[in-house]
């Protein structure tokens, strides 16, 4: 009886677990391509101290709260390449994307899948800038239905976080994605 | 054996030739005070130039006295070099000449006596220059306790005149901070717009070609017409700058200015070339059998050519 209930549960338990991580993927999935179709913002957060690094604040949005805290760095080093942000007042200078040459759209699909795989380098190059107060902010964000109840939708999620822009550039300049000063002498 | 070492050699010079010929001349870059600046600091020499009170910056005087101007310019050269464009150091280059000129006033041939030989044109010459002119100024500005910086670095095109790099701006007003670290930070939040902008300098000229300018002059007892001349120069200019860029700014029948001319970087041997290289076409077409000129190529660095006709 006892095996019989067992024989039960364990394929309910696989299915239950392959569900739940399939679920999982596809919200990093969906935030993945968030950043491939540049869903985030940047702005400025202020000076680091050091030089060659960058401090930011990105916005990322997910339903899920630890996909979009763990998409900000990802979404932190796209921005520094692709983005750039403008000054806000705090002391910081507006600062122009490193991408300085047109990219296909093929080398841009193949870059954005090696380089932004969760192995795939982009992470040596941000930090999450743990010691600035009131760092991450959450905002819930509804969607207004029709002659419906507002409806929560997902969360906007500003994590503050540091880019080392200097050794960022370097990569790339190194790997051919972006052109050095020095290219052509 | 002697196929393979013939084949080898055959591949080697190809992969020499095709090495040498990817990269364009490198221009040279310099950080130089700006004469506001000298004037504001008081690094200035005084003279009369001919009944006009005149100021000249004393750069030397500079790097004597001013320890913020060494610190800035090290900066600027460390971040240059960072991005593999090492700056020439004007300190350095002025210490250098001081040497050579000693060297050259206190040297003697050992057989005859004789000293050496310098023209008044070799003496101008012997100047610290460079292609790009980094030129830098800065003022404190003082608003109560406050102090801030106002932050200006210009590149400018030795030959063209032109301003080919910019980075410009105030940083925060702050209650403690030292001038140095001021500096420090402008410099630092401001490079990256002067590389930027460069870039984008050097990116023009590896799509339009180098911007040089041609000056011809002609000494006294030259006969000929440059007046006439100028339209033959003009055929030779449109036939070999890229997409026949050129202006022609003046001519008289002595003197002719061509600038804006956007000569190629390399040969058709892929060789790199500088307006040295490029105009010796012209000059060589001059003095052939067609015209007869004999004419003098003088050069000023990689981008400006005077052309004197007449004789050698």
């Amino acid at each position: 009886m006892k095996d019989n209930g067992l024989k039960k549960t364990v394929p309910f338990l696989l299915f239950f677990l392959l569900g739940t991580s399939i679920f999982a993927q596809g919200k990093q999935k969906k935030a993945d391509n968030d950043t491939y179709d540049w869903e985030y913002n940047i702005e400025c957060y202020g000076n680091t101290a050091k030089q060659g690094y960058k401090l930011v604040k990105v916005w990322s949005y997910s339903k899920e709260r630890g996909v979009a805290t763990s998409q900000a760095k990802k979404n932190a080093v796209h921005g520094i390449i692709f983005k750039g942000f403008t000054g806000d007042g705090r002391g910081c200078k507006s600062s122009r994307p490193l991408m300085n040459r047109d990219m296909t759209d093929k080398e841009y699909k193949d870059f954005f899948r090696d380089f932004f795989l969760d192995d795939g380098g982009y992470a040596r190059f941000v930090t999450y800038a743990t010691d600035t107060k009131g760092g991450t902010e959450v905002q819930k964000l509804v969607r207004n239905k029709k002659e419906k109840k507002e409806k929560f939708y997902q969360y906007k999620i500003g994590v503050v976080v540091t880019v080392a822009t200097d050794e960022l550039r370097k990569h790339l300049e190194k790997e051919g994605i972006i052109n050095a000063l020095a290219k052509g002498f | 054996m002697k196929k393979v070492i013939s084949r080898f050699t055959v591949l080697l010079l190809l992969t020499c030739t095709a090495v040498h010929g990817q990269n364009a001349k490198k221009p040279t870059l310099m950080v130089v005070p700006s004469d506001a600046w000298c004037v504001q600091h008081g690094y200035v020499q005084h003279y009369d130039n001919q009944g006009i009170a005149t100021k000249v910056p004393d750069y030397t005087k500079a790097f004597q006295e001013n320890t913020d101007l060494l610190l800035v310019i090290s900066k600027i050269n460390g971040l240059m070099a960072e991005r593999e464009f090492p700056l020439i150091n004007l300190e350095t280059v002025l210490k250098g000449l001081q040497n050579s000129s000693a060297r050259n006033i206190v040297r003697t041939s050992r057989d005859t006596g004789a000293s050496i030989n310098e023209s008044p044109l070799d003496q101008i010459v012997k100047t610290a220059k460079a292609d790009i002119i980094i030129q830098l100024t800065w003022t404190e500005n003082k608003q109560g306790p406050k102090n801030s910086i106002t932050y200006n670095l210009q590149g400018l095109d030795s030959y063209t005149f032109k301003q080919v790099a910019t980075a410009a701006g105030t940083g925060n007003p702050s209650f403690s901070t030292e001038l140095p670290v001021l500096l420090e930070e402008a410099v630092i939040e401001n490079m990256d717009d002067f590389t930027y902008t460069l870039q984008q300098h050097f990116e023009d000229m590896f799509d339009k070609g180098r911007e040089v300018t041609l000056q011809i002059l002609t000494w006294e007892d030259w006969s000929g017409d440059l007046d006439d001349l100028s339209f033959e120069i003009e055929d030779w200019l449109d036939a070999n700058c890229v997409e026949g860029r050129f202006s022609t700014t003046d001519v008289t029948s002595t003197y002719a200015l061509f600038d804006q001319v956007r000569m190629p970087l390399f040969d058709d041997n892929g060789r790199a070339l500088a307006a040295r290289n490029f105009f010796r076409d012209l000059s060589k077409k001059l003095s052939g059998p067609s015209y007869n000129i004999p004419n003098k190529l003088e050069t000023e660095g990689l981008g400006k050519v005077t052309l004197i006709l007449g004789s050698r």
